[in-house]
């Protein structure tokens, strides 16, 4: 097809050798949205989960970060069986958790760059309670090279920066804590081009390291041009799992509409 | 790197030169303008009897800053100086605690009181605003129900040494408050704890989608708030001689009054130990300099009611002339 | 909050004696229940005199409560108007010691309350500033003000024609009794029906559908500020003109007491939902229960720590009922 090359130009997939098993989940469930979960995401693979405004991938992956925990199921990570009650309980687990609302979820806006880069990572950077705060600027002007973060300086406020260096921020404030298991909800929603190129670039880069990663995107390109693996969720459920050979946009859509979607093709 | 590193601490000069310079100035100012009008203002007797004087107020206010910060109020202090006077009264004279017994059970239960308002505003969720309203009139009447209009005096003298003693010339209380100003001071701008109390109050949502532990920080404020509050009423107590259940009626207004003069910001986010500090300093100040020049307590109330609002309508409209 | 707004919109749709059915039966039959069974215990409880004393001596918070309930519906809270009716009363009574035609006496407080309570709502509404901390600082500045400019000094030889509160109609109703009642049903007919009295609804369940909607939050802010200024006035003058002595202070803790009269009543502190037939109910009963520690042998001292566990209890229950609610409206 004509549109998955295009795709293809657009991003620009590196093969990353996919190991072990990071993230398997089995029944997991978390009223009203989250109705009986098994997925699995492994070392290096970036698995890309579409579905419908409402179809409960973000619920799903708040459960997984312990914003609301898991009333039944089980998650197991690298293997081994684990209850996570809190986003503390999941960071320690080696999660992390990029929010679909970068605004009110993920960045304190009126902080500084430099204390938001290093919120998620201060139990590391204190020693007995008191902040480190050499660790902590070396941490931040680490992240700040390293994703290329364009701001005049560290004491900047995060809010007062470009969207896509916002998430810039977000994403570095995570990975300070070499995660395992990265979950990304709506990783470049509203930030430019340039900026979402890198974001796609440092997604290939971090799979090539061996971090597993769980994609939520509305986006369909950006779901199959990046994904190794494809699911798709309606009302709360997996509904179907597409290989990259096997994800194209008419395949994942016709699942993501479901009976809507058979309906018409009927009509 | 360095380059980074150097503007930082440009700007934050420039940050620090905003609110606590200027109010220092002020300070400074209101100094000589008393020592001016009245020559037995600048005396190091009349300023070390004001820091006497100021130290209640002031043991509530570090903590209210905490409580302010992440965005939230405590107007229960005052009557949880009122309800821990009567405790200690109470439990020395009626329940036969030992002094020193009686003191430690006070300051459990200031905690207590604290922590309970941190429970039902983390836990049940209610409004820190309304929570602290029921708590006020609950502890004010717990206080009444218990002391049944009773003061309780005749401490031993080893008690008075707090609330009017003095080590080289400087009040004992002022040196309990020189170290909780520096205990609050250090754990607001060099802790977890503290940088956590400011990303609640910027962003509650954010701060709890970055793993930082939201509902244990806030208990841990109110329930500071409470212990301190405790003390507060120790100092009193030891002070005045004395034990009635209306102590400490009002304090709220003067402990937030001197949060917010000192440049924390009553919607939560930013605020500094040392902005309430000088803040503390200002409204005892006032007070004095009002007294000074025959003017009444209850106009001093009126004086620190316009106070508080004439400082949050200017830090208001100050904010959203930087926006 | 969509959800919040909507079920505050559809209980005002819900015939009327639905609506009465849930918080206000509750009062109710907790109001009778306790008189019966504090009756058992001390008949004298029952009393024509000690159930007039309560309704006459309480009239005024109950008024006061009215214009509180409208300020808690939005959102709001109001601490200064225990120290605000102290003031107005005080106003009232010198105006009418120095010779003041008697309609000035009664309208003065009324107007001057209107004044202060306006000036708070627009700084809450205009300035974005938080209620608590504007009613703070009026509050001291009412109190402290009263106390130095009186000296503590009760005003006394007050004009017969001055005593409101004396007033009989039709010979047997008091004046105090029967404001309390029109104020109520007037307050309520006005909150269910006039499009602006529902608009009060609207700014406190969600503000932002509610400016969509058409109704500017700010200007309905405002305005309810200036009627709880109004009530205040009136209850103001209800409390100067029930005793023949004005004295310079109001009882302790009545902004608390008057807080805990709408909370009680069903008003929700979270705002959108609640009514002054509840908040009126509530005043009663609060009344009740204080006078009924007397006669039941407890110190009246014990008074403000069970207003404190009382309104603590229902905000926690309100709170529990809407999350409840909530949970179930998503499944």
């Amino acid at each position: 097809m004509m549109v998955g090359r295009r795709i293809d130009n657009m991003f620009p997939k590196t093969e990353a050798p996919i190991g072990e098993p990071v993230l398997e989940t089995r029944d997991l469930v978390r009223r009203p949205l989250t109705k009986s979960i098994s997925v699995t995401v492994r070392a290096g693979e970036i698995v890309g989960l579409a579905g419908l405004v409402g179809s409960g991938r973000s619920e799903l992956a708040q459960t997984l970060f312990g914003v609301w925990p898991a009333e039944s199921g089980e998650i197991r990570l690298m293997g081994e069986a684990v209850t996570i009650r809190s986003p503390a309980d999941a960071r320690a687990r080696g999660i992390a958790y990029v929010p679909e609302d970068r605004g009110s979820q993920g960045l304190v806006r009126p902080m500084s760059v430099l204390h938001n880069l290093s919120l998620a990572a201060l139990t590391s950077l204190s020693h007995s309670g008191f902040i480190d705060r050499g660790a902590e600027l070396r941490l931040a002007e680490q992240a700040v090279g390293r994703f290329g973060v364009k701001t005049r300086s560290l004491d900047e406020l995060a809010g007062r920066l470009s969207g896509g260096n916002q998430q810039k921020i977000v994403l570095g404030k995570w990975l300070a804590n070499q995660p395992k298991l990265l979950i990304l909800d709506e990783p470049t929603r509203g930030i430019d081009v340039g900026a979402k190129a890198e974001i796609h670039r440092f997604m290939g880069e971090l799979a090539r390291a061996g971090v597993a990663i769980l994609m939520i995107s509305s986006e369909l390109p950006e779901v199959l041009g990046m994904s190794d693996r494809v699911l798709v969720m309606r009302e709360g459920r997996v509904v179907a799992e597409f290989d990259r050979a096997a994800a194209t946009s008419q395949a994942v859509g016709a699942a993501m509409m479901g009976d809507l979607g058979a309906t018409e093709q009927a009509a | 790197m360095t380059a980074v590193a150097s503007s930082n601490r440009a700007s934050r000069a420039r940050i620090f030169l905003r609110h606590e310079t200027i109010l220092a100035a002020m300070l400074v100012v209101a100094l000589f303008g008393l020592g001016l009008f009245n020559d037995r203002f600048l005396t190091i007797d009349n300023l070390l009897n004001q820091g006497r004087l100021m130290t209640e107020i002031g043991l509530i206010a570090l903590p209210m800053t905490f409580v302010i910060v992440t965005g939230g109020i405590d107007v229960s202090v005052g009557a949880i100086v009122g309800l821990c006077a009567i405790v200690l009264g109470y439990s020395w004279k009626n329940l036969g605690f030992p002094l020193p017994l009686a003191i430690v059970f006070t300051l459990v239960v200031g905690a207590a009181a604290g922590l309970a308002n941190g429970l039902v505003i983390t836990r049940i969720k209610v409004p820190p605003i309304i929570t602290t309203i029921a708590t006020l009139t609950l502890f004010r009447g717990l206080a009444e129900g218990i002391s049944q209009a009773h003061s309780v005096r005749g401490y031993p003298d080893w008690f008075y040494f707090l609330g009017q003693g003095d080590v080289f010339g400087v009040p004992t209380q002022l040196l309990v408050l020189f170290l909780a100003i520096i205990v609050f001071g250090v754990a607001l701008d060099r802790t977890t704890f503290g940088r956590t109390l400011y990303a609640i109050g910027s962003n509650e949502t954010a701060a709890r989608f970055s793993a930082l532990p939201v509902e244990r920080v806030k208990l841990a404020a109110y329930t500071l708030s409470g212990l301190m509050a405790s003390l507060s009423a120790l100092v009193l107590v030891s002070r005045v001689t004395t034990t009635r259940s209306d102590m400490g009626m009002g304090y709220e207004l003067d402990a937030i009054a001197a949060v917010v003069l000192g440049g924390t910001s009553i919607f939560g986010g930013s605020g500094t130990i040392w902005g309430t500090v000088i803040g503390a300093v200002m409204i005892q100040l006032l007070k004095n300099g009002l007294a000074l020049t025959g003017v009444k307590g209850d106009a001093t109330i009126m004086v620190i009611g316009v106070v508080l609002i004439a400082s949050v309508l200017i830090a208001s409209s100050l904010q959203r002339r930087r926006v | 909050m969509s959800t919040i707004a909507l079920s505050g919109a559809s209980s005002a749709r819900a015939p009327f004696w639905r609506r009465l059915s849930s918080q206000e039966m509750l009062l109710a039959v907790a109001i009778v229940g306790l008189a019966l069974v504090v009756g058992l215990v001390n008949p004298r409880f029952l009393s024509a005199n000690n159930l007039a004393d309560i309704l006459l001596g309480n009239a005024y918070i109950a008024v006061a409560a009215i214009g509180m309930s409208m300020v808690i519906i939005t959102g709001n809270i109001d601490i200064s108007v225990g120290a605000l009716i102290g003031v107005l009363a005080t106003v009232s009574g010198s105006l009418a010691v120095a010779g003041a035609p008697i309609a000035v006496t009664w309208l003065a407080p009324l107007v001057f309350g209107m004044l202060v309570m306006g000036l708070q709502g627009a700084i809450v509404a205009y300035v974005g500033i938080p209620a608590i901390v504007v009613t703070l600082g009026m509050l001291s500045i009412l109190r402290g003000g009263l106390i130095s400019v009186t000296g503590g000094k009760w005003i006394t030889d007050l004009p017969d024609a001055f005593h409101l509160a004396d007033i009989e109609i039709f010979g047997f109703i008091p004046m105090p009794v029967a404001i309390m009642v029109v104020a109520t049903i007037l307050a309520a007919v006005w909150m269910r029906w006039w499009p602006l009295g529902r608009a009060i609804y609207a700014t406190g369940g969600n503000p932002e559908a509610a400016r969509l909607s058409g109704v500017s939050p700010r200007r309905t802010l405002v305005l309810v500020f200036v009627l709880h200024g109004f009530f205040a006035g009136v209850a103001a003058l209800l409390f100067a003109t029930q005793l023949r002595v004005i004295q310079s202070t109001t009882p302790s803790g009545l902004e608390f007491t008057i807080i805990t009269a709408s909370v009680v009543g069903g008003v929700s502190i979270l705002g959108g939902v609640g009514t002054v037939v509840g908040s009126t109910l509530a005043a009663i009963l609060i009344a009740e229960i204080t006078s009924a520690l007397v006669f039941i042998n407890i110190s009246p001292f014990w008074t403000h720590a069970l207003q404190g566990a009382l309104i603590l209890a229902t905000v926690i229950a309100d709170i529990e009922r809407r999350r409840r609610r909530l949970a179930g409206a998503i499944r």
